[in-house]
């Protein structure tokens, strides 16, 4: 206790140095929450955005098929899967799918495309598609000849809403199989690579494109209400699935690497730079602590003096570290929170800088960047900065007590 | 009367780079319990350092310190720690109270150190500032105080652990003569009621006219040790 009082009546000896180097260590804190906030939230909203339009956050499957993308490994029965997701809450929906590769051809010319063939129903409690399409309507009739295609395809074809053109496509027995179909929508998502290749077309479309069998698809993709619960689900789904080995669990690392790559990247490179500006910070907090130790040694060596024992003059300085950081953490933990709830409300505008398209890694998104900061995030990088004012406070004390007391009584004079 | 503090042949020599100094030259000393002792002397006859030596603030060249019949130069940093600690009150020139705690806590801050009880810690020093003419004055910081009321307070804080001996470093430079006649008659009287040893270093002619022993120190030598 008398290490405590001593401890925290020091810090108030030089207000204005203590309330600057509280000031930093809050300025440094808020600045990391912020960027570690937007960056949580802007990988959140890019990993449920390239979910909701492609295969889901979990993707169900055939053991084989991504490792060779065959339209032939199939999903029987979706039935057995589908009962045991009432078990999971995380699970907000999921949706069957057909995947493929066709030719898509009008009168203008040809262009090859991926097709997802799409329960309407289901798509519309869980797509993003709907939200983007700029002209016509999604997807309606379960067994019509609808086809919802992207801007640029449309641009390439010359299509407009109404035209017609010819899907073509291997189906399961490899032969070469057509349907026709009539643009009922247009979207735009802003990624070059959806809006000129992908195309939606009903599920009954599809199987009967492909020859499929009725309940026959490609995946079942499944919507979760938290990515970051994706792990946890996926655990919980291989427990219930762990009879039957012709299903395979994927998380959407999985089935897109190149976003996991991403947001590890970027993630990695995030903490790399709150770092530096850490260790900058901790460079002034070390010369502050220094300073006041120095100025001390002469009251140190009274206090040895006195028979205060060398280790709880350690543990003093130290303890002055300890609450210059609490301080310092207190301050800027409640600043960061509020900026974060500030940029998760009204976001960070960033059509200055990307104009009004942002693509990351071929996800489309909005260019107002919402923070969403994780708690184990807040609670690592608050302890970090707490670690590193208790760690630059070592250096100091150890110094203060290596002396003997003859030695800073002198050096005091 | 048994010695509180002997010293035999204590030589001290300082290296000030190629040079050697000596600042004590083969003292032969002893003080016993209740004595009143000022040690004078000019500036760099040694006086400092001979406080230093008994107070276990540093070691001898050569020879022998003894506190209590414990020899101070085969103690552990630890152990001298501990015996200033326990039977040793320092008094400086400059007070050199802890400028963040009050009167009080600076008077109970030894005991604190020594894990008194705060209820025995708190009785004690607050009949101390009281005999030592600082009742009221027990929540003042040092920065809101004179310079004797702060050598009041280091009188206090050196005595409340009941040590054996208090070393006082020139306690009366730094303050006017009618304070520094006041604080001697403390110190006399506390010296006199709780039998506690008082060793003086001081230029100051009251201090050794009030002393009941006078060492006069010069070149590192005892020139004079007078009972009187």
């Amino acid at each position: 206790m008398l290490i405590i009082k001593l401890a925290w009546r020091n810090l108030w000896r030089n207000k204005r140095r203590t309330i600057i180097t509280i000031s930093s260590i809050c300025f440094g804190l808020v600045l990391a929450l912020v960027f570690i906030g937007l960056g949580d939230g802007t990988y959140g909203t890019m990993i449920d955005s390239a979910a909701r339009l492609g295969s889901g956050h979990i993707t169900l499957e055939h053991p084989d098929y991504r490792s060779s993308l065959l339209t032939r490994l199939t999903l029987q029965s979706t039935e057995e899967l589908t009962k045991h997701f009432k078990e999971i809450y995380e699970i907000e929906g999921w949706a069957p799918r057909i995947l493929g590769q066709a030719m898509l051809s009008t009168s203008y010319g040809s262009v090859g495309a991926a097709f997802i063939g799409v329960d309407p129903e289901r798509e519309k409690e869980n797509t993003l598609f709907i939200d983007k399409i700029t002209e016509g309507r999604y997807l309606e009739d379960a067994a019509g000849r609808g086809v919802l295609i992207g801007t640029k395809m449309a641009q390439r074809l010359n299509v407009a809403i109404g035209s017609k053109m010819v899907i073509t496509a291997n189906n399961l027995h490899g032969e070469i199989a057509a349907e026709l179909l009539r643009v009922v929508g247009i979207f735009e998502t802003g990624s070059e690579m959806i809006d000129g290749y992908i195309c939606q077309i009903t599920l009954e479309r599809a199987q009967a494109l492909l020859a499929m069998k009725e309940g026959e698809i490609t995946q079942l993709a499944l919507f979760i209400t938290n990515q970051r619960a994706t792990d946890r689900v996926i655990e919980h789904l291989k427990r219930i699935l762990a009879d039957t080995n012709e299903v395979a669990v994927l998380s959407w690392r999985e089935v897109m690497p190149e976003l996991a790559s991403y947001v590890e990247l970027d993630g990695t490179s995030n903490y790399i730079f709150q770092i530096i500006i850490f260790i900058i910070i901790a460079a002034g907090i070390l010369n502050t602590i220094l300073m006041s130790v120095m100025e001390r040694q002469f009251e140190f060596g009274v206090l040895l003096c006195l028979g205060m024992k060398p280790r709880n003059l350690l543990f003093l300085i130290l303890t002055e570290s300890m609450l210059l950081g609490l301080l310092g953490i207190t301050v800027g933990t409640v600043m960061g929170l509020l900026c974060n709830q500030y940029f998760t409300v009204k976001g960070f505008d960033m059509t200055l800088f990307t104009g009004e398209n942002l693509d990351i890694s071929g996800v489309a998104l909005d260019p107002i960047l919402y923070a969403d900061l994780y708690p184990d995030h807040l609670i690592i990088t608050v302890a970090l900065v707490f670690l590193l004012t208790v760690l630059v406070g070592i250096y100091p004390a150890i110094k203060a007590t290596r002396s003997e007391p003859i030695e800073t009584l002198k050096k005091g004079k | 009367m048994t010695d509180i503090v002997r010293l035999e042949g204590v030589t001290k020599v300082y290296q000030d780079g190629k040079v050697a100094v000596p600042a004590l030259r083969g003292i032969d000393l002893a003080l016993r319990k209740g004595e009143f002792v000022a040690v004078a002397g000019p500036s760099g006859s040694g006086k400092t350092t001979l406080l230093n030596m008994i107070g276990g603030l540093d070691k001898p060249t050569q020879g022998r310190v003894y506190l209590e019949d414990k020899l101070l130069s085969t103690m552990t940093r630890g152990e001298l720690s501990r015996l200033r600690l326990n039977r040793i009150g320092f008094i400086f020139q400059s007070y050199n109270l802890i400028p963040v705690l009050t009167a009080l806590e600076n008077a109970e801050f030894v005991l604190l150190l020594q894990k008194k009880p705060a209820e025995e810690r708190r009785k004690r020093v607050v009949n101390l500032l009281e005999e030592v003419g600082l009742s009221g004055l027990e929540n003042r910081f040092p920065r809101d105080m004179s310079g004797g009321q702060q050598q009041r307070v280091a009188i206090a804080r050196s005595i409340a652990p009941e040590p054996a001996l208090v070393l006082a470093d020139e306690p009366t430079a730094n303050v006017d003569s009618q304070t520094a006649s006041e604080l001697l008659d403390l110190m006399e009287q506390l010296n006199q009621e709780k039998k506690v040893t008082f060793l003086f270093s001081t230029h100051d002619p009251a201090v050794m006219e009030r002393s009941r022993r006078l060492i006069i120190l010069k070149d590192g030598r005892i020139e004079k040790d007078t009972l009187k």
